[in-house]
């Protein structure tokens, strides 16, 4: 034992090694293997029923998944809710920041009480917008016919039209705390001096916002963009809590797709298929994170 | 091109006053500049002047109009910050540009005073580049560049040198100065160092604890100081400072230190004796007296420092300290005993409250 030991400190250069191995194979068994096996599910028309009668059928998925109308439809609902809600989210957690920036009084009080909504689980928080988004008893029907905005109380969930803009209210309402902590920590960064350099040249509150605090958010913003829209891609339990992709497909993102193709149709092949694509725009999407994260910090 | 007055005007910050009753008259085309210790409020003055902050009291004219309700872009002034603030994502021309973009010139115009002010200040091989690619003597001509280029009645300079190396110091230093000669804009800067603010300015405003201790011309302030605080912080090496009583012996008024240090007075050099609780000698302002007479003071030598051109000697007796710079070099070892006297003319006194009493 001891001769073991003492041979293999006579290659100093192999200790990292020796230090990585226990979390490599962790990582291997925990993350890379699944993703392998799921990636290899997709050349089967394996159903979860009689599992094991799996056969292989090459690329068959794939050429299904190309010409299946329900894949584009999908496609385009999760383009559309990234960039809605990354929309949404982005612009409400930076009115906050803007607001959280300034001395208020009481301002660490008002920043927990904003944290707070992404500290309601998912679940929870969905369900408390389907009572308020509800047709009958709803306070958001309530207050949109109250003020006019709308002429009778909306079946916000059952109508393919409205279904979406609902998903996007209550993802943005979920997710602004991460982006208000991570947009007022850059706000933080922008020194004083600047907007006072631009005071003194002239610059109105409108164009000091333009020319100093936009661009002082920039390496922050990317980062942010970046990480709004890759969860978004990857949501499952809130929209599946909210409306399970309906109605009539309406909010049926990939993911959604994936879990309905899996769990509701059994086609678990299939399911893997429209899987490994979601994964590669993910990579795509992480790869450009990686590679701005890089950049950022060589900046800095 | 402008003046600038200061009226009774007073800032605080909650209850803690930062500068109180400065009237301080600053004419066209002068070169001003607030000295003082940190937190003496030559900063917060000069921001109040810049509009960033708001004075409780007074009143602040810039050519002869009250402009205490403008916004900082309405007063035309230009202002150099100590960190520079250049906007770091913008490139040098565009930096300097923006002054004049905020006021809606037009884009060619805008190009060519970029380059005529380039040009002034060496920058036209930088134009393209961006702050974090310049040196600090670079960004400090950028920020020079980003206030002269609109040509405003008043140029205000927060400590602009204080992040640069010494050397370059002493370069920007003639290169603010010979640009504010070449404008003739109306100037106030702010600094802690006493030699900047003698080497630069028309007008010395002293300050301490917020308020004003002196205001005059560099040489004025540096022959003439008002006070104690203004003689020892104006002039370096500092003032040597003798605490004591003038009392009249057989031969002459006489000054007597507490530690019994003596020194003849030059007859006649103090109308009023019973007043003087101190006296002040500049280092320069001492020389070696040759034999055992009555106008030198006899100490020992603590400290030899040779300066090249000068030698400083720190010497002692009881308490009493003095630094003397004395012409040329000479051999001098710590303990040996040494007479210095005062050059004629040049001792200032002070009374028991440190105001100045001139002869």
């Amino acid at each position: 034992m001891k001769r073991v030991f003492a041979r293999r400190f006579d290659h100093p250069e192999l200790l990292p090694l020796w230090l990585l191995t226990p979390a490599a194979i962790v990582m291997s068994v925990i993350l890379i293997w699944p993703i392998a096996q799921g990636i290899l599910l997709g050349f089967f028309n394996t159903r979860i029923l009689n599992y094991n009668a799996g056969r292989y059928i090459g690329l068959a998925n794939y050429e299904v998944l190309l010409a299946d109308p329900f894949f584009w439809n999908s496609l385009k609902v999760t383009v559309y809710y990234g960039i809605a809600s990354m929309s949404c989210t982005y612009a409400l957690g930076l009115s906050f920041a803007l607001l959280l920036n300034r001395s208020l009084p009481l301002r660490g009080i008002i920043r927990t009480i904003f944290i707070l909504p992404w500290a309601v689980p998912e679940v929870v928080a969905v369900l408390i917008f389907i009572w308020m988004l509800d047709a009958q008893y709803g306070v958001i029907n309530y207050f949109f016919v109250e003020a006019g905005f709308l002429d009778a109380p909306a079946a916000w969930l059952a109508q393919a039209d409205l279904a979406m803009p609902a998903l996007v209210l209550i993802t943005s309402w979920h997710q602004f705390p991460l982006a208000l902590l991570i947009l007022l920590a850059g706000l933080q960064t922008i020194p004083r001096e600047e907007y006072e350099a631009a005071m003194v040249d002239g610059a109105g509150a409108f164009s000091r916002f333009i020319h100093v605090t936009l661009p002082g958010l920039r390496s922050v913003n990317v980062i942010l963009i970046l990480i709004l829209i890759l969860n978004s891609f990857r949501r499952v339990t809130m929209i599946y809590a909210m409306t399970g992709g309906g109605p009539a497909r309406a909010t049926e993102t990939l993911s959604i797709l994936t879990y309905n193709t899996a769990f509701t149709y059994q086609k678990i092949g299939y399911a893997a298929a429209i899987g490994t694509v979601l994964l590669l725009i993910l990579l795509v999407f992480s790869l450009v994170y990686f590679f701005t994260i890089i950049h950022v910090k060589r900046d800095a | 091109m402008a003046s600038v007055e200061f009226m009774e005007v007073a800032k605080s910050f909650g209850n803690v006053e930062a500068v109180t009753d400065i009237n301080i008259a600053i004419d066209d085309g002068e070169f001003a500049v607030l000295v003082g210790p940190s937190g003496c409020g030559k900063s917060t003055l000069l921001r109040i002047l810049a509009g960033l902050e708001r004075a409780t009291r007074g009143s602040i004219m810039v050519g002869g109009k009250v402009v205490d309700d403008l916004p900082p872009k309405d007063r035309d002034v230009a202002m150099v910050f100590q960190n520079y603030a250049l906007y770091p994502q913008k490139t040098v021309a565009a930096n300097m540009g923006f002054p004049l973009k905020m006021r809606g010139t037009d884009r060619k115009e805008i190009e060519r005073r970029v380059q005529e002010t380039a040009k002034i200040l060496g920058l036209e091989d930088l134009l393209k580049r961006y702050p974090k690619q310049l040196s600090g003597g670079q960004r400090q001509r950028v920020a020079m560049g980003r206030a002269i280029i609109r040509n405003p009645s008043v140029f205000l300079f927060d400590e602009p040198l204080s992040n640069l190396d010494a050397k370059l110091r002493v370069r920007m230093r003639a290169e603010i100065k010979e640009i504010q000669q070449r404008l003739k804009t109306t100037t106030v800067y702010v600094t802690h160092d006493q030699v900047e603010a003698i080497t630069m300015s028309d007008k010395i405003v002293v300050m301490r604890s917020g308020r004003v201790e002196q205001v005059g011309g560099p040489l004025d302030v540096f022959d003439r100081p008002a006070n104690r605080f203004v003689a020892g912080f104006i002039g370096s090496p500092a003032m040597n400072f003798l605490d004591g009583k003038i009392i009249s012996s057989g031969t002459g008024p006489e000054f007597v230190t507490e530690s019994g240090l003596t020194c003849r007075l030059p007859e006649g050099c103090v109308r009023d004796l019973s007043q003087c609780a101190s006296i002040g000698i500049r280092p320069e302002h001492i020389d070696l007296a040759d034999e055992d007479v009555a106008n030198a003071f006899n100490l020992r030598i603590s400290v030899v420092e040779p300066t090249g051109a000068d030698t400083m000697i720190i010497a002692r007796s009881g308490t009493d300290e003095l630094s003397a710079l004395i012409k040329g070099r000479h051999a001098f070892d710590p303990g040996d005993s040494i007479l210095l006297k005062p050059l004629p003319g040049m001792l200032h006194y002070f009374a028991q409250d440190g105001t100045a009493i001139h002869v």
